[in-house]
């Protein structure tokens, strides 16, 4: 199967701060891949970068086919719903439709509307005192509207409130989903996507540090509560990570099978409880792993 | 790129609207003002017309540029385009080209508006008109003109370089601040360029460098658009020094325009040209011909050659069959003078002393960092001359002479002083020479030595002969003496002889010229001539002469007496050939028998003496000095120093067009001796 994203390399600086170092990563066609990192990690700027908005110090990227040149072609293919939409303030939505429809090749007005009708987005209203749910929805309509082979959703739920982010990604994102689009997706709710996310990415200390398939996390990841011996050692290799402790009890997250049981008969462990481990609690545990071992590069 | 373009037009409406009610209401809005306070209507339209003609439109194309180009470097703008699959490159160039759009509008209705309203500003600007005498009204041509056209055919390029820093800066008024002094600089370039063009069209072509200048400065600014969109557009990290590439672009016509400009300066300035060896031009204007004489020896070294300064500050001496011979050798130059400091370099002064032998006084530009130097040269136009020293000061004065001695002449309000230079004495030092002009001038003439004194009837006069013993001759009739020099005489000098005249005239009769020779008869001359005599003019040889009404009073060097001429018939018979005159001309040379007039013109003349018949006629090449020195009066060379178109010798004329010398012998035989 070919990729519908290829990573190679990319490294951006702003200043004398290095924000991507070297990210490495390739996405399946039709797969909906969650970017996960923490604040200022660099999901925008690879975001922007992938999307030919932003210049890579180096590195190689292809997507839809496409590598960015500066002539925008990339993002005749590729949707993009921004963090925080903007559109030209003297324009009504449905001006701000009819401006992209000029520019996409693909743009499908009828779909648009459709798409409003079901968001419920007045098309009508100015931009100006549109609401944020209201921007949201009418950057979703945008990024969908001109049929793309790649979408691009950075942080699409923020600041919008239940009823709206049920609206963006409930209705929409579930119906993309086995559509074939390839969808990468920043979230900090990414419990939120839970079930549509194939692969997650992990973005920590300028690098995918780490890609996990999300059915086995959510069928293997276990919580493990043990009581550990002084000079207890999990093992190398093994993965899992501490998540509290207490005297001699311990909690540790284990994200796949193997490591479980390995970490299990390590010396001077002892089991005591194992039970599954919610999505949203592994991603975080993820997270932080990924952050401590950049720590740890880093120190 | 169209509908980027589109989109930008729609972003500028609101200010292109505001821009075009300001322009088309400002003008009711100042004659009403105008009006109000007692003055006509039109004071205040053309004063609204004249500063949005100077002023206002290019700070509106600079206002359109700046603005468009911050505001699109504004987050919001960036957030709600570039998700566009538009380049970023076709972006900015599409959001110039609207802005450009809107400033050529605003211009034209502007443009259509004053053409309509104002006959003022139409012939001032647009128009040709008749020059004026005023030389406010004249500079109109020369000056304004080219600096409202060329600034109207740089409002794109004030947007375009305006747009491109505000989009760097991110700041509409950093940028337009840029911008405005940067393509202002090269606009006043420009137009000060074709102005001096105007002036010095020989010397200082100009048309052809504005137009690379201005077509190089539109590409560099183009160029760094097409740069900076991609830099700036996707953010890419580059190297400070493709910043400074970037900002030289733009500065490109500002500073290429500044160098043209400067360089032409000091063409004009310093440019090859006939160095003038009168010594007394600037201080006797009211000297007469012979007077201002030098001794025969000088004379006659004058004669043989031309002294020409070199573009380089050198001083060659060019003789009638082509010969160059360096006098003083060219002045070693850095670059940065070979643009600017040529303007305060060079000869500045040249004379010809009672030996026959030359001064010349140059200046030096900025040498091992002082001041501007300034450097003596006295030698024999057979060889190089020798560096004598260094002259005392900064300033500078041309030579002058007094009789026959070389030096500088200083005056205040109540001293007048003479410094004499010589290369025996041992110190240099200034003697007072009275303290008003009629003292002055009459202490000048008796230090010129063999000066006699009528006497107090006029009926007689006395002098003190060169060789020292006295003569006194009763003259024919009483001289008529002007009141200025109380009676004084000094000889005439010729190449052979000398003598002394006076204009003599008994009361109710016609005058004459009383010749006095050294032996002491006495005879008259020219009966008829009431105007006085020796007056007017002297030639290069040596030959003097008047011109009363259309008759000619000419005596040869040798001192042999013309017979009058009428000029008359000879104009007359100019017109019938078809010849242009103007009856504007110079006596070149003066024989006993013939007299060679240089038509201003430019045709060679010889006419016979007597009855004026022509003999010949020779049409000289074109020359721009010509040309410049017989533009209308107020377009000459008023900004500019003027310069000898030609110069006599001994066998002919030597004539500078501007950028050649060629010399026609007195049979009309024309060289070219090359470039000057």
């Amino acid at each position: 199967m070919s990729n519908a994203i290829e990573i190679e390399g990319v490294v951006r600086r702003f200043g004398k701060r290095e924000v991507l170092r070297g990210v490495t990563a390739s996405a399946e066609k039709g797969k909906v891949i969650g970017l996960i990192g923490r604040n200022g990690e660099g999901k925008s700027t690879l975001f922007k970068i992938l999307l030919d908005m932003l210049a890579a110090d180096s590195g190689k990227i292809k997507i839809a086919g496409l590598s960015p040149d500066g002539s925008g072609k990339i993002r005749q293919k590729v949707g993009y719903m921004p963090e925080r939409p903007e559109f030209h303030r003297f324009m009504s939505i449905e001006e701000a439709f009819a401006l992209r429809g000029r520019f996409f090749e693909k743009w499908d007005r009828r779909r648009a509307e459709a798409l409003a009708r079901r968001l419920e987005l007045d098309i009508k209203a100015p931009v100006t005192g549109a609401s944020k749910g209201m921007l949201g929805k009418a950057a979703m309509i945008c990024a969908l509207a001109h049929n793309p082979e790649v979408l691009l959703l950075d942080e699409p739920t923020s600041g919008l409130d239940p009823i709206v982010r049920d609206g963006v990604l409930g209705e929409v994102i579930h119906e993309l989903h086995g559509t074939g689009k390839t969808i990468l997706v920043s979230n900090h709710r990414m419990e939120e996507m839970g079930a549509l996310i194939d692969e997650v990415w992990v973005l920590a200390g300028g690098r995918i540090a780490a890609v996990h398939e999300v059915e086995r996390l959510r069928t293997e990841a276990v919580r493990i509560v043990a009581r550990t011996k002084s000079g207890a050692y999990p093992g190398t290799g093994i993965n899992v990570v501490e998540m509290a402790s207490e005297g001699p009890i311990t909690e540790w997250a284990a994200f796949d099978v193997e490591s479980a049981e390995r970490f299990t008969k390590a010396w001077g462990i002892e089991a005591i409880e194992r039970a599954p481990l919610p999505l949203e609690t592994t991603l975080k545990l993820l997270l932080k792993d990924a952050s401590n071992e950049t720590e740890a590069q880093n120190a | 790129m169209l509908e980027i373009a589109k989109l930008q037009l729609r972003k500028n409406r609101l200010i292109f609207v505001g821009m075009a009610l300001t322009i088309a209401g400002s003008i009711p809005f100042s004659g009403a003002i105008a009006l109000i306070n007692g003055h006509p209507v039109f004071y205040g339209v053309d004063s609204a017309l004249y500063f949005w003609s100077f002023i206002g439109l290019p700070f509106v194309a600079v206002l359109l540029g700046s603005s468009s180009g911050a505001a699109n470097a504004a987050d919001p703008l960036i957030s709600a385009e570039e998700l566009l699959p538009v380049s970023n490159r076709d972006a900015v160039f599409a959001a110039v080209g609207a802005s450009i759009l809107h400033i050529a509008a605003l211009a034209g209705l502007f443009l259509v508006l004053a053409f309509l309203v104002s006959a003022q500003w139409r012939h001032s600007l647009v128009i040709m008109v008749p020059h004026s005498a005023s030389w406010l009204k004249a500079a109109e041509e020369p000056i304004v003109r080219p600096l409202f056209w060329i600034s109207v055919f740089a409002l794109p390029l004030f947007t375009a370089a305006s747009y491109c820093l505000a989009y760097w800066t991110r700041n509409g008024i950093v940028g337009g601040s840029l911008a405005l002094a940067a393509v202002g600089i090269t606009v006043v370039g420009l137009a000060a360029g074709m102005a001096m063009q105007m002036f010095q069209p020989y010397r200082a072509p100009f048309a052809g460098k504005a137009g690379l200048i201005f077509i190089g400065s539109a590409a560099a600014i183009l160029w760094a658009l097409s740069d900076s969109a991609r830099w700036f557009g996707r953010n890419e990290n580059r190297r400070w020094t493709r910043g400074l590439l970037l900002a030289g672009a733009v500065a490109f016509g500002a500073t290429a325009s500044s160098m043209a400009l400067a360089m032409n300066w000091s063409r004009v300035n310093s440019g090859a040209s006939i160095v003038d060896t009168t010594p007394h031009r600037w201080y006797w204007s009211n000297r007469q011909g012979h007077e201002a004489l030098g001794s025969t020896a000088a004379r006659r070294a004058a004669v043989a050659g031309v002294l020409l300064k070199t573009l380089k500050g050198g001083v060659e001496f060019v003789l009638p069959d082509g010969e160059r011979r360096v006098l003083v050798p060219a002045v070693g130059r850095s670059l940065l003078s070979g643009v600017a400091g040529d303007a305060f370099g060079g000869v500045r002064s040249a004379v010809w002393d009672k030996y026959g032998k030359l001064w010349v006084l140059r200046a030096v530009p900025g040498l091992e960092g002082r001041g501007t130097q300034y450097h003596w040269w006295y030698g024999d136009a057979g060889d190089t001359l020798k560096f004598h020293s260094p002259a005392a000061g900064t300033w500078w004065r041309p030579f002058a002479t007094i009789g026959d001695e070389v030096g500088f002449v200083s005056w205040s309000s109540k001293y007048r002083e003479f410094m004499r230079v010589d290369v025996n004495l041992p110190k240099l030092s200034w003697q007072s020479m009275g303290s008003d002009e009629p003292l002055f001038i009459r202490n000048e003439m008796l230090r010129q030595r063999n000066a006699g004194r009528l006497s107090k009837d006029g009926q007689a006069f006395s002098a003190i002969l060169p060789d020292g013993t006295k003569q006194e001759w009763r003259l024919p009739a009483p001289a008529v003496v002007p009141e200025r020099n109380e009676g004084v005489r000094i000889l005439v000098r010729a190449l052979d002889r000398s003598f002394y005249a006076i204009s003599v005239r008994r009361p109710g009769a016609v005058g004459s010229i009383a010749i006095l020779e050294l032996d002491g008869s006495v005879r008259t001359v020219w009966e008829g001539n009431d105007a006085g005599w020796p007056s007017g003019h002297a030639t290069r040889r040596g030959g003097l002469y008047s011109v009363v009404g259309a008759s000619l009073y000419a005596m040869t060097a040798e001192g042999d007496f013309v017979s009058k001429t009428n000029f008359s018939p000879t104009f007359q018979r100019l017109s019938k050939s078809g010849i242009k005159h103007g009856r504007a001309y110079e006596i070149l040379r003066i024989d006993s028998d013939r007299v060679v007039v240089l038509l201003y013109s430019g045709s060679l003349l010889t006419i016979r003496v007597g009855d004026g018949k022509i003999l010949s006629t020779v049409d000289l090449p074109e020359s721009g000095l010509l040309a410049d020195y017989f533009r209308p009066h107020e377009k000459r060379s008023a900004l500019f120093i003027e310069e000898l178109g030609w110069e006599t010798s001994e066998t002919g004329l030597f004539w500078h067009t501007g950028n050649r010398l060629h010399f026609v012998d007195w049979n009309g035989t024309i060289r070219d001796l090359g470039k000057a």
